[in-house]
């Protein structure tokens, strides 16, 4: 067991990086849970790729540290390496070798050679759906196919932690899958770190999601916390009919923070904010339905995406 | 199946495997065979051009000492410019690309990434472009001549042009630490070499001696056992240590470099 005692594989304090004219990185305080998928969020220009280039130890921080299973990621560079995986946002591997020549070279960086390293090549070409095109040469390959040798090389050290550069940046709908498929798969054996903006890939597979924005670090969470929301419920009502007087009622509750009504193609349609979620859940639709003249159309909890959440917190950033 | 993990420590981390690598690309590719051809055809072919076409004018020593110059001469400068092209890319072209900064995620140094290069440039090219060359050179002095040179002194010739060599590999190597691009990398390089042929012509004697400007003619007479006028050693070691202190450089600008 290499990573302290607390569970934390990587931790970051104060991290800085700045450029002349640039400040790419502000100060960023971080924490990555051992064996969690972990969404690290951010428009382009963020800083997403500088935190990583610091970790990876190829780029010097301004301030701050940055340790990986306890190692200082300048200082203990290669303990650091020794323990992790990377794939690049635009992965570029020598293109005269094959898939299994540049699994074997990377292998190598790990393993002595022999046939067990020579079978571990094998397997981890099979286990990403390359072993038919082992032996061709990659600069024949598609971008799918890099991206799957690029997992590949990044696993086949059985690292303790994968950290990936924006993974399906340039796939197509099939190659997303299909990383994603083999993130999920890997969760099991490693945490898994990794840069996006495809806020749906998140969605899918993160447990736990960070959001930079402008080098600063605007929100961290598990994914179901901040798809919660502000901690308030929202319910969503759409109704047709008489609706003053339904609407006198609810706004009259304790609970209701706030009632918002917007008119859509002749139906009403309510976003009611409130404060407790089940005396809400026990009186809101009760009150509603209590005059006869009103129609409920649609009820329920407002679900939150995590679009949404991106949006308000960057959309907020903007406006500071 | 049980997976053995490496146990090289310290600077010298992933050598091994970044060497292997190195040479693959000289060796498990065509590219032996291109610079094979290339330096048999453009060195080799030369000289066996110039003998035939001397065979009939010159008794067999002038001719075999005029080709001796001309191999240590022309040789010399081809493979210089070829040393140069080859070692222009081997740092600047994987900056590039993003290979330098992939391979560098990897448990391997900077000093393993630089040093080899520096030992896979050197031991190929100079096998494929002066070692091979040499070796045809004599076959030709031997058919054409019915002579070669006393094989010490051509031995002690090739060795000097080893380290003219080498020098220039380095340096440029060392250069590619430096700049970005590789059209500065090249020009500086063979900008040193073209000072060399300038120079020596209004600066005071000692800075061509320390120089390697003076080992490529000195080669030539060394072979054929002409006395050079000035101690042979003294280019000899200087141009050797210039060549460690670029290598020195090019590892401490490296291990600085941020990608």
């Amino acid at each position: 067991m290499t990573e302290p005692a607390d569970g934390i594989v990587i931790r970051t304090r104060g991290l800085k990086k700045s450029y002349p004219g640039a400040e790419a990185l502000k100060g960023l305080d971080l924490e990555v849970r051992r064996n969690s998928i972990f969404g690290f969020l951010g428009p382009n220009g963020a800083g997403k790729t500088t935190t990583i280039k610091l970790l990876l130890g190829l780029a010097r921080p301004t301030a701050g540290t940055a340790t990986l299973f306890g190692f200082d990621c300048e200082r203990d560079t290669l303990e650091v390496r020794r323990r992790i995986g990377y794939l690049a946002q635009d992965p570029r591997y020598y293109d005269y070798m094959s898939a299994r020549e540049t699994l074997r070279f990377t292998a190598r960086f790990f393993f002595s050679p022999g046939p067990d390293l020579e079978r571990h090549v094998e397997e981890t070409l099979g286990l990403v759906g390359l072993a038919a095109k082992a032996d061709r040469p990659i600069a024949g390959f598609s971008g799918g196919e890099r991206q799957r040798l690029g997992i590949a090389q990044a696993q086949i050290s059985k690292p303790e932690l994968l950290i990936l550069d924006e993974p399906a940046a340039s796939l197509d709908p099939m190659g997303r899958r299909d990383v994603l498929e083999i993130m999920a798969r890997l969760r099991e054996f490693t945490t898994i770190f990794y840069s996006t903006h495809i806020l749906e890939d998140v969605q899918r597979v993160s447990d736990t999601v960070a959001i930079l924005n402008h080098g600063e670090l605007i929100a961290k969470a598990p994914i179901r916390e901040l798809l919660a929301g502000s901690g308030h419920t929202t319910y969503v009502v759409r109704l047709s009919g008489a609706t003053d007087a339904a609407r006198r009622r609810v706004a009259g509750f304790p609970w209701a923070i706030s009632l918002e009504e917007t008119r859509l193609d002749g139906e009403v349609e309510w976003h009611v904010v409130v404060s407790d979620d089940q005396a809400a859940e026990a009186e809101l639709l009760r009150a509603v339905l209590a005059d006869d003249q009103t129609k409920v159309k649609k009820f329920g909890r407002r679900r939150y995406q995590l679009e949404d959440v991106f949006m308000h917190l960057i959309e907020g950033g903007r406006q500071r | 199946m049980s997976l053995t993990a490496t146990r090289v420590t310290g600077w010298a981390t992933g050598f091994g495997n970044m060497l292997d690598k190195e040479m693959g690309s000289w060796w498990r590719t065509r590219r032996w065979l291109v610079h094979l051809v290339l330096w048999q055809v453009v060195v080799s072919g030369f000289i066996l051009l110039i003998s035939l076409e001397q065979r009939g004018r010159s008794s067999p020593e002038s001719g075999l000492n005029e080709v001796m110059q001309v191999f240590f001469q022309a040789g010399g400068f081809f493979s210089l410019i070829g040393a140069v092209l080859v070692s222009q890319g081997a740092i600047v072209g994987e900056r590039r690309s993003g290979t330098a900064a992939w391979v560098l995620t990897k448990p391997t140094t900077r000093k393993s990434f630089v040093l080899a290069k520096l030992v896979a440039i050197t031991g190929s090219f100079l096998l494929l472009s002066l070692v091979l060359p040499a070796a045809a050179v004599l076959i030709i002095s031997q058919l054409v001549w019915g002579q070669i040179p006393p094989v010490v002194h051509y031995l002690e010739a090739v060795g000097i042009l080893a380290v003219h060599q080498v020098f220039y590999i380095a340096v440029t190597l060392m250069l590619g630490t430096l700049f970005k691009a590789r059209g500065p990398v090249a020009g500086v390089a063979l900008g040193f070499w073209l000072s060399g042929q300038i120079i020596p012509n209004f600066a005071p004697k000692w800075l061509s001696l320390v120089l390697p400007w003076s080992l490529a003619p000195s080669a030539g007479s060394i072979a054929v056992w002409k006395p050079l006028g000035f101690p042979l050693w003294i280019p000899v070691v200087s141009t050797a240590g210039l060549a460690v202190i670029a290598v020195l450089l090019a590892l401490w600008r490296f291990e600085r470099e941020e990608f």
